[in-house]
């Protein structure tokens, strides 16, 4: 069992140079890339962020089918590495997403707050005054709307 | 004068203070607005006989959007004239009457209590000197020049309360309180006013390490608007 893996493993090398981390990563992203694949196909209209999910996927398995496509590209922009790119590439994903989770998160507390003020007022009331009657409160509580 | 006058507080955790508070209110003005904004204590329920208006937020919103909570309300309800008022008792009710009558009168659409321009007892130095950097600070970020950048004791006629966007849902909402006063051109004056700082006012108070953040979060908006 444990001579054939190698032995795949062996002929896989040979022929491609796949190595064992291309090995377990290339199947996960393949999968992933067809998942949204399937789910950009499916929808009825082409939406951003299906659309990029799919794009990165793509792009993740060939950056790791051919390392040396991402040094290429790196040199084309005058970055040293393609490791370096990738880093640049992260840090850009980073800052988008901070500032993107921030204004969502925003909205959502005030629309949290406008719902807790329409609960608020559907249900506001009026206290009665005490029977002993302090000086000045001659409210009569049937005026106040409910 | 025929003004109706609704005071409006908002009271988070206030059971200790609120029925003193909302007792003296009432002896000056008819109608009075309670914004519980989610309190875990008795806040709501010590209130029962208190002849108020009571609403409750079902999850805590921060003073600001009680504020404006209660001042919705206050407009549903018929208000010519708005108080805002603390809940902690730092506030004196005697004030209410010189903050109302510039706006009863037309002279102005906002009122502002200072306690720079009037009395402040029992202030701490520390607070003291915060505040009036708070003052630096908001001359120099909103452009309008107060002697008392946050003191919750304020007035507005009808047509400003029903302009009033308060947006900052926690402490912030002072600061663009102001920014909305310059923005809509609405006239305000200053009244001096009475605070009375008590060990529970205190407590109940903003720590100073809070202006920081508060600070930080205005200079954040102004950016990102």
């Amino acid at each position: 069992m444990e001579r054939s893996a190698h032995r795949i493993a062996d002929v896989v090398a040979k022929v491609n140079h796949v190595t064992w981390f291309q090995l377990v990563t290339l199947p996960v992203t393949a999968v992933l890339f067809l998942r949204s694949l399937l789910l950009l196909i499916r929808g009825r209209r082409l939406s951003g962020p299906s659309l990029l999910g799919a794009a990165t996927w793509l792009a993740a398995g060939l950056a790791i089918l051919s390392p040396d496509l991402t040094t290429w590209i790196a040199k084309l922009l005058g970055i040293g590495r393609g490791a370096d790119l990738l880093i640049y590439l992260l840090a850009l994903a980073f800052l988008f997403l901070v500032f993107y989770l921030y204004q969502r998160f925003q909205r959502i507390e005030s629309a949290l707050t406008e719902l807790a003020r329409h609960i608020a007022i559907a249900e506001a009331r009026m206290a009665p005054t005490q029977p002993t009657g302090a000086a000045g409160s001659t409210v009569d509580a049937s005026d106040a709307k409910r | 004068m025929n003004q109706r006058i609704f005071a409006v507080i908002a009271a988070y955790n206030e059971s200790r203070a609120i029925v003193d508070v909302v007792a003296r209110l009432r002896a000056k003005c008819r109608d009075v607005v309670v914004v519980d904004d989610g309190s875990r204590d008795a806040t709501s329920d010590c209130l029962r006989s208190s002849g108020a208006y009571l609403l409750r937020h079902p999850i805590n919103r921060g003073q600001g959007a009680a504020l404006q909570t209660g001042i919705r309300f206050a407009l549903m309800q018929g208000a010519d004239v708005i108080v805002t008022f603390d809940a902690d008792g730092q506030h004196d009710e005697k004030d209410i009457e010189a903050l109302v009558t510039p706006i009863v009168r037309g002279e102005c659409d906002v009122t502002l209590g200072s306690r720079f321009l009037g009395q402040a007892e029992n202030m701490p130095f520390t607070r003291r000197v915060l505040l009036k950097l708070a003052v630096l600070f908001t001359r120099t970020v909103s452009h309008i020049r107060v002697s008392d950048a946050h003191n919750g004791l304020r007035a507005f006629s009808r047509d400003a309360a029903a302009g009033l966007r308060i947006t900052m849902d926690r402490m912030a909402h002072a600061s663009e309180i102001l920014d909305q006063i310059r923005e809509n051109g609405w006239r305000f004056r200053e009244i001096p006013v009475r605070i009375r700082y008590s060990d529970y006012s205190l407590a109940k108070g903003q720590s100073s390490w809070n202006a920081l953040r508060i600070g930080s979060q205005m200079l954040l908006r102004k950016l990102t608007m």
